[in-house]
């Protein structure tokens, strides 16, 4: 190598270390721009438990989201962007539907989401492309928590107040202080306290249907080969109306894999699942075929409970559906939802 | 590995090729220009011309140009941080994958080398897959793409340990080294998406992500690109001699003055940093590092000093169209942009192949 090429190669490692700072003074420069918001002017009204905390109630109004950014709304929202299928549940649930410009691609499958004949009827747009959020000139857009950071980012960049969200519940009480949440962003205070009254009755309901002679009916819910152990939504369902989760006690954490043996040993008297619209008699045909359930006392006794996913896997104020449905199935009543 | 070499250097005579570059040139630089244009007009909204141009005025041109007031700030938002930053990736990503490949074809004499053998692909995908599954791709923007990075650039030094040897590090030896570890790497990937697929929303972005894409791309991915890509051009021009003289046999690049083994080092350096900036801000975009070159090579000749500029201005322009393709052929849907890549890919190359065959039968 010639003496000034070899010159030339010295520049190159410079050159790379200037690139990867220029890289992280970039970064470092995007993320110390002020978010558009302040402290809290109130902390004492924050709403523990679901990461998101909100300020008083006249406006402008504050609210620091679940990555720690405070955000400032200087008026009720007229055009909300939701970017999650339980973020569209919770506002259709509280929000006026005129209001709700765009929704996650799920909220308008009708396999997955319980506001589905809403979304039919409104006609928001659907689906997570920036370009067409940013087009609908939103004043308020709800993003999953576990959303891209570049995709948070770019949507937020329209000016309009963008709130990272919990989209995971690991108890009722979470979804119920979530309400008051989303009421509190989407200026319908009054709307999500009703809803949280509804919710916390139905829920009072569902648990004071389970006698008070019989003994915990032993359950397990299963998502394809996927077990709901302890702090998932449907744990805390279980205990709610009464029953034990025989996962939890078989110590699965969230949501993991169980084998056909595991099943068997564990015995359940109930399990309970989902699956798309129709595919009920199919599916209950294929557990059946599994040893492992078959073997269980759920499956000799006929105790497979088997929901459309939107209610099973709602994750939102319509998760009454799956308790109440569970309730009435397990302790006797009419059977009115489900399937 | 000769016959390999030829097919690498080619034959065309020298005067045809003489022609051919300005033409080359004549050719693809207003299709660059154009496909960028067309990628900027053309999006998910519809936004007039006149608007596009006075956001790129108000953007690019002195301050008090073009005046702002009238512009709406939504439309300013998808031009010029949605639209534009996309295009310029685009651009940046099919010019490194496109340079990487020229690098590797020719330090490897092998026609079917293409920029992620060395490993370096394997590791920024691990990388992706941990900033993923780690939840650092939510919290910050510039997560994914540097810890992709530092996968590319830790696999190549693996590779690089493992292959060398008393300071000599034989080209075979690389090739199974980078074979190995991108075989290892890919499992440790696979294995971090097996263990976390119960988190559907996590397990769709990592396959969205291997399956590659530009979609939601920030001034901040052009930042985080385009210095690593520019030196890696730059560099990979410094080297084009050397990597001529390798195609010809190391023992014939030593005697004609070429530190053989500092030549290679450098070459894969530069083939890892091209290769591992593309795929941190872009996910795996197979065939633009193994078509593109050849493609090019069949018209301006082997000569890597015409080779990889050529190739790196062909590769922007073909990656820019290969995205405008994938984000309005089934609208509102985007296809991934690995998969439009594959769809041109896979025929060409199964044509190139053919061709190739009946040339051998005809000889």
């Amino acid at each position: 190598m010639s003496p000034r090429r070899r010159h030339l190669w010295t520049l190159v490692p410079p050159l790379l270390l200037s690139s990867v700072v220029a890289g992280l003074a970039a970064g470092v420069g995007h993320y110390a721009r002020p978010a558009g918001g302040l402290q809290l002017a109130s902390p004492e009204a924050k709403i523990e438990g679901v990461g998101v905390r909100v300020g008083g109630p006249a406006y402008p109004r504050e609210v620091v989201d679940i990555s720690g950014r405070s955000i400032r709304m200087n008026h009720p929202p007229r055009r909300i962007v939701t970017q999650s299928l339980s973020m569209d549940e919770f506002v259709y649930s509280i929000a006026d539907p005129r209001a709700v410009v765009a929704i996650s691609k799920y909220g308008n499958d009708r396999r997955f989401s319980s506001v589905y004949q809403i979304a039919q009827k409104y006609r928001p747009k659907v689906g997570n492309d920036p370009e067409r959020v940013v087009s609908l000139l939103p004043d308020l857009i709800l993003v999953a928590s576990t959303a891209r950071a570049d995709y948070a980012s770019l949507v937020q960049s329209s000016g309009a107040a963008t709130v990272r969200m919990p989209t995971q519940f690991a108890t009722l009480e979470d979804v119920a202080r979530t309400i008051r949440v989303v009421g509190y962003l989407t200026g319908a205070d009054e709307a999500a306290a009703r809803e949280e009254a509804r919710f916390r009755a139905e829920i009072a309901q569902a648990a004071a249907m389970k006698p008070a002679n019989i003994e915990s009916p032993r359950i397990l819910a299963l998502s394809g080969t996927f077990g709901f152990g302890s702090k998932t939504l449907i744990d805390d369902i279980i205990a709610r109306i009464g029953g034990v989760n025989v996962a939890r006690v078989a110590g699965v954490k969230g949501l993991q894999d169980v084998s056909s043996e595991s099943i068997a040993r564990w015995n359940p008297d109930w399990i309970i699942t989902g699956c798309d619209p129709g595919g009920e008699d199919a599916l209950r045909a294929q557990m059946l075929r599994d040893p492992g359930i078959a073997l269980t006392r759920a499956a000799k006794q006929g105790h497979i409970l088997i929901y459309e996913n939107h209610i099973f896997e709602a994750n939102s104020p319509f998760v009454t559906s799956l308790v109440q449905a569970m309730a009435r199935s397990i302790y006797g009543a009419p059977k009115t939802r489900g399937m | 590995m000769a016959g390999a070499a030829t097919a690498v250097c080619g034959h065309a005579p020298h005067r045809r090729r003489g022609l051919r570059l300005p033409l080359f040139y004549a050719v693809v630089l207003p299709l660059l220009a154009i496909s960028a244009v067309a990628a900027i007009g053309v999006g998910s909204t519809h936004i007039s011309w006149s608007v596009i141009l006075r956001v790129l005025g108000l953007k690019l041109l002195p301050s008090g140009w073009v005046d702002a007031s009238a512009l709406p700030q939504s439309e300013t938002v998808i031009v010029w941080l949605i639209r534009v930053p996309r295009v310029v990736v685009a651009g940046f990503v099919g010019a490194g994958l496109a340079t990487a490949g020229v690098v590797m074809q020719g330090l490897f004499r092998n026609p079917l080398a293409e920029p992620g053998l060395a490993g370096a692909g394997s590791g920024a995908v691990l990388g992706a897959v941990i900033a993923f599954v780690a939840g650092w791709s939510s919290r910050s923007v510039m997560s994914l793409p540097l810890v992709a990075m530092l996968g590319a650039l830790m696999a190549l030094v693996v590779v690089y340990l493992m292959a060398t040897r008393g300071g000599v590090t034989p080209v075979a030896t690389l090739l199974l080294a980078g074979v190995a570890t991108g075989s290892l790497l890919g499992a440790l990937s696979s294995l971090l998406l097996s263990l976390n697929i119960v988190d559907w929303q996590v397990s769709q972005e990592i396959i969205f992500w291997m399956m590659g894409g530009l979609d939601v791309r920030t001034w901040t991915h052009v930042w985080i690109c385009a210095p690593f890509v520019a030196v890696g051009l730059l560099a990979a021009m410094v080297q084009a001699r050397d990597l001529d003289l390798l195609q010809q046999g190391e023992e014939t690049a030593s005697s004609l003055g070429v530190d053989v083994e500092a030549s290679k080092r450098m070459l894969m350096l530069t083939a890892a940093v091209l290769t591992g900036a593309s795929i941190a801000v872009a996910g795996m975009i197979g065939f633009v590092g193994l078509i593109i070159p050849h493609a090019v090579r069949m018209i301006v000749g082997p000569s890597n000093r015409s080779l990889l500029p050529a190739s790196a201005v062909f590769g922007a322009a073909f990656l820019i169209l290969a995205d405008l393709a994938a984000r309005t052929i089934h609208p509102p849907t985007e296809i991934r942009l690995g998969v439009v890549t594959a769809l041109c890919g896979g025929p060409f190359f199964i044509a190139l192949l053919l061709k190739r065959r009946h040339e051998m039968g005809a000889e």
